[in-house]
């Protein structure tokens, strides 16, 4: 009898290590790296985390939202808050100072193009973070930087298509010297976003081509990114450059991207040194760099896709007409750092802004 | 110590307006001590202290420096002559006539500031482009015309519309002066058989002549930094100004790092320029007295009647600013809260038509309501206590070196806003350690104070400048101290003028952008950046529905200013 009781405990024993196996067959071995695995408790402690979005303000409920996926996916409850502080050379300004007094930076991580990254590392204001630890993608990783690709960036055309045919659009940068388009372009009065003309064209055409858009087409100016798209869309203007359609498209504007090669660059989280919440910062940077929900809220939430990432417009444009990068035709953070610059330095006097 | 000295430690009234006045030179001095640290420092402050020329030279060799001071000049005489057209006539209809209804005047006036100056812009490019501005298709086709018939890119346009906006605190800068002047002058002149036109340009106009001067130089330093409509009107055809030559270097700078120490050598010029226009307006009113006119025998005022003809020609003129600064920019933010995206009017826009803004920006309400309640209350209250001291110090007393206070204050008026937000952020840092106001909304509240007090110092100097000095000669022979006099005789005098200034300022407080937007933290944000931001992120829509909000409260400041202004001052 005693026998027969100890061989149903045994039977009940293994059919329950057999169901557990059936039903929770990553129990054994956990879905994330190890580096993750140890964060998760410290990341938990912290409770929030904050990330950098240049001008970009989100609402409460979207941030909501973001919090709700990241704390389902790692098991924890996370307040995120997607901070929008302004413009990134202000900000990077303000955490320079605001280090030399141990001040604690805003957030915890920083999200911007390579130029202001190696800003950021001149004045040791970033966590040295070998990412492959935490499963991160090689080519998505900036050893030197210690960052991480998250987004894609786009200076495209776009056109007005209740006013301009799809056939009609230009398809390279010299159509636009097209005498229909004259008194019709418009672009923000930002020499920044020029270089990247010469990155598709070689700097000599690029200057040309916008001094005769300057001298000739009457290329009109506005004072921010943004107002490209809203002039565009209400048909004042029937071109714009710098900007890319897919906000406005979302929202039913009639804007598409011209169908033509644009030149793009890469933007790279890191974490903040002496940031608030350093292990939850590391984590969020996994959830939009690896994790496929995050991806996509990253870029219905903040509309930052990536080339790589099937389902955003970067996607479909790299996929398409096609993207240029630095690190297509030289040393990336080289053109990044110095080129760039000194390009924006010459269109500066070409705009005469 | 002299015995000044040891009167005012032991007269806690004179000891109190003593530290006021300190802490505003304090404030004031800030700013002007960090532009020039700032134009003189190669790199950021904080990091090195590289002594250099380089940036005057970069900004004196750059080829469009006399083209922008021509075109600055030209915009900032033109913005003041504009704003002066409207806010006198206003400012006199308001307080010596018996014009009708003539309260919805200051309703009008009030209301429009809490429109965003970026949307009353767009508004008019939507109006007036050349390409297809609304006005614009209307008119050619009615007239058959081959062009279009308005250009808004132009410098007149933008003069029209700058020297429009500034109508309102204009209006209220020169309302208190208006109110005090003596209703026995203009009665005298009527008796005399002296026409209301000729009492009100050879009696009224040259008493208020000092504040209308002060005024005159105020804005045109205002008008210098106002960047949404030189922004968005003269930037599309390259008519750049001293305020899109700031907003060049600091947001869209070619290097990776805002060019503070350009734009603060800007400044400078701009400073030493106006220094030379305070000298003028400080010998301007050394003759101040003979503009007192309010003594201790004050008569009751009454109002100047207006003919029938003349009250349908005011309202028309009344009318005429409505529609351009407080119809178009109101409707134009509630069309676009009500949008996904801006578009001009039609039947396709009028589908799309809902209140998903507004149901989105709803949960944002509680800590940017918090934030600007705070410093809407805080702001002005500190402005208009330091203002009072030093305009008192400033017009009332015979304290060696006066002259300095106001020079001090005037020249910070004129450190660009950007650069004297900047410094404040310095000031945040330099005693982070000992008192650390910089992750807090008080070292906004010290910022934007800082700039309004030299508003705040204009507005009640003026009426202090009314007083007659009988009344506190009176008070000084029957042996009352000199700050019983401040509290118990001149502050009830000119308490219209403190009333006026606090909602002002409370006013000009909700819509200041430049400040918060240089000093804000995720726990600090208020309307005005929440509204700029989300129109940075191409949400119009719900930066618009704030913009609605911000209008509701103003609307209730509005009322409850009527309210009180009923109860005690008329």
């Amino acid at each position: 009898m005693k026998r027969d009781r100890t061989c149903w405990v045994q039977m009940g024993v293994v059919m329950t290590l057999v169901v557990g196996v059936m039903v929770f067959p990553a129990g054994a071995a956990s879905k994330f790296p190890p580096a993750i695995e140890k964060l998760i408790p410290q990341a938990k402690a912290e409770g929030e985390v904050s990330l950098f979005t240049g001008s970009v303000k989100v609402t409460a409920k979207e941030q909501e939202r973001f919090s709700q996926a990241f704390s389902k996916h790692y098991g924890i409850p996370m307040k995120v808050s997607l901070a929008g502080l302004g413009s990134h050379p202000e900000v990077i300004q303000r955490l320079r100072e605001e280090s030399k007094v141990g001040v604690k930076p805003a957030v915890d991580v920083f999200n911007t193009a390579i130029k202001f990254l190696q800003g950021l590392k001149q004045a040791g204001l970033m966590e040295a973070i070998d990412w492959k630890e935490f499963g991160v993608s090689e080519k998505d990783i900036f050893p030197t930087l210690y960052a991480v690709d998250i987004q894609t960036n786009v200076r495209a055309l776009v056109y007005n298509t209740n006013l301009v045919k799809k056939a009609e659009a230009p398809r390279k940068y010299e159509d636009l010297l097209d005498k229909r388009w004259k008194g019709k372009i418009v672009a923000p009065a930002n020499a920044q976003i020029f270089p990247f003309i010469a990155l598709i064209m070689g700097e000599e055409a690029g200057i040309n081509l916008v001094k005769r858009l300057v001298e000739d087409q009457k290329l009109a100016f506005t004072t921010t990114v943004t107002d490209v798209a809203v002039r565009v869309a209400n048909g004042e203007f029937l071109l714009g450059y710098g900007y890319s359609a897919e906000i406005d498209k979302k929202r039913g504007a009639p804007i598409e991207n011209a169908p033509m090669k644009f030149g793009a660059f890469r933007q790279c989280s890191v974490v903040l040194k002496n940031a608030s919440h350093p292990a939850a910062g590391r984590l969020l940077v996994h959830f939009v760099a690896t994790v496929p929900e995050g991806k996509k809220l990253i870029h219905e939430i903040l509309n930052w896709g990536k080339y790589d990432t099937p389902g955003t417009e970067a996607y479909e444009l790299a996929q398409g007409s096609g993207l240029v990068f630095a690190k297509d035709v030289t040393d990336e953070i080289e053109w990044e750092t110095k080129e760039n610059p000194r390009l924006a330095e010459r269109f500066q006097k070409v705009l005469g802004l | 110590m002299s015995n000044g000295g040891r009167r005012t430690l032991s007269d806690p009234v004179l000891l109190g307006v003593g530290l006021f006045v300190i802490l505003g030179l304090v404030l004031t001095l800030v700013m002007v001590v960090i532009l020039i640290l700032v134009s003189l420092n190669k790199g950021l402050l904080l990091e090195s202290w590289v002594p250099t020329f380089a940036h005057f030279r970069k900004v004196v060799q750059d080829a469009k420096f006399w083209i922008v001071v021509k075109n600055t000049s030209v915009s900032g005489l033109g913005t003041v002559a504009v704003m002066l057209a409207w806010a006198i006539p206003f400012a006199w209809l308001y307080t010596r006539t018996d014009l009708p209804g003539k309260k919805i005047l200051v309703a009008f006036l009030t209301i429009r500031v809490a429109v965003p100056s970026f949307l009353v812009a767009l508004g008019y490019i939507l109006l007036l482009n050349p390409s297809n501005g609304i006005a614009n298709i209307l008119v050619s086709r009615m007239f058959d015309l081959d062009g279009p018939l308005f250009n808004v890119y132009s410098l007149p346009w933008i003069i029209f519309l700058q020297g429009t906006a500034l109508v309102t605190p204009c209006f209220f800068m020169i309302l208190p002066t208006f109110q005090a002047i003596d209703a026995a002058l203009e009665e005298a002149a009527f008796a005399s058989g002296v026409s209301k036109r000729m009492t009100l340009m050879r009696v009224l106009l040259p008493l208020a002549g000092p504040v209308i001067l002060s005024a005159a130089i105020y804005f045109f330093i205002i008008a210098v930094e106002m960047f949404d409509y030189a922004g968005m009107i003269g930037l599309p055809r390259r008519i750049i100004v001293f305020s899109t030559w700031i907003y060049q270097l600091v947001v869209n700078p070619t290097m990776d790092v805002p060019h503070y120490g350009e734009a603060a050598a800007l400044g400078i010029f701009g400073v030493a320029f106006i220094s030379l226009l305070t000298v003028f307006y400080l010998w301007s009113i050394r003759r101040a007295e003979r503009y007192a006119v309010v003594t201790g025998k004050r008569l009751q005022q009454s109002a100047t009647r207006l003919s029938p003809r003349a009250k349908g020609l005011a309202w028309a003129f009344i009318g005429v600013y409505a529609a351009i600064e407080f119809f178009i920019p109101v409707a134009m933010l509630l069309w676009t809260s009500l949008l996904p995206y801006v578009q001009a009017p039609s039947l396709g826009a009028l589908k799309q038509i809902s209140l998903l803004s507004y149901q989105e920006i709803w949960p944002e309400l509680p800590p940017l309501l918090w934030n600007t309640i705070t410093l809407m209350v805080a702001v002005p209250t500190l402005a208009v206590m330091i203002s009072t001291c030093t305009a008192w110090v400033i017009t009332r007393t015979r304290l060696p070196g006066k002259g300095g206070i106001e020079f001090a204050l005037m020249a910070a008026v004129a450190v660009p806003a950007i650069v004297g937000a900047l410094s404040f952020l310095y000031l945040g840092l330099s005693v982070y350690k000992t008192v650390p106001i910089y992750t807090t909304i008080w070292l906004m509240v010290l910022a934007i104070a800082a700039r309004e007090v030299t508003w705040g110092n204009r507005t009640i100097s003026g009426a202090m400048l009314q007083l007659h000095r009988e009344m506190e000669e009176a008070c000084a022979v029957s042996g009352i101290s000199q700050g019983r006099t401040f509290l118990s005789v001149v502050l009830p005098i000119v308490a219209p003028a403190l009333f006026f200034s606090w909602f002002w300022l409370a006013l000009l407080t909700v819509r200041n952008l430049t400040v918060p937007i240089m000093l804000v933290r995720p726990n600090t944000e208020v309307l005005a950046t929440a509204i700029w931001a989300f129109n940075a992120a191409g949400k119009s829509s719900y930066a618009s529905a704030l913009g609605v909000i911000l209008l509701l409260l103003v609307g209730v400041l509005v009322t409850l200013f009527q309210f009180v202004v009923r109860k005690k001052y008329v």
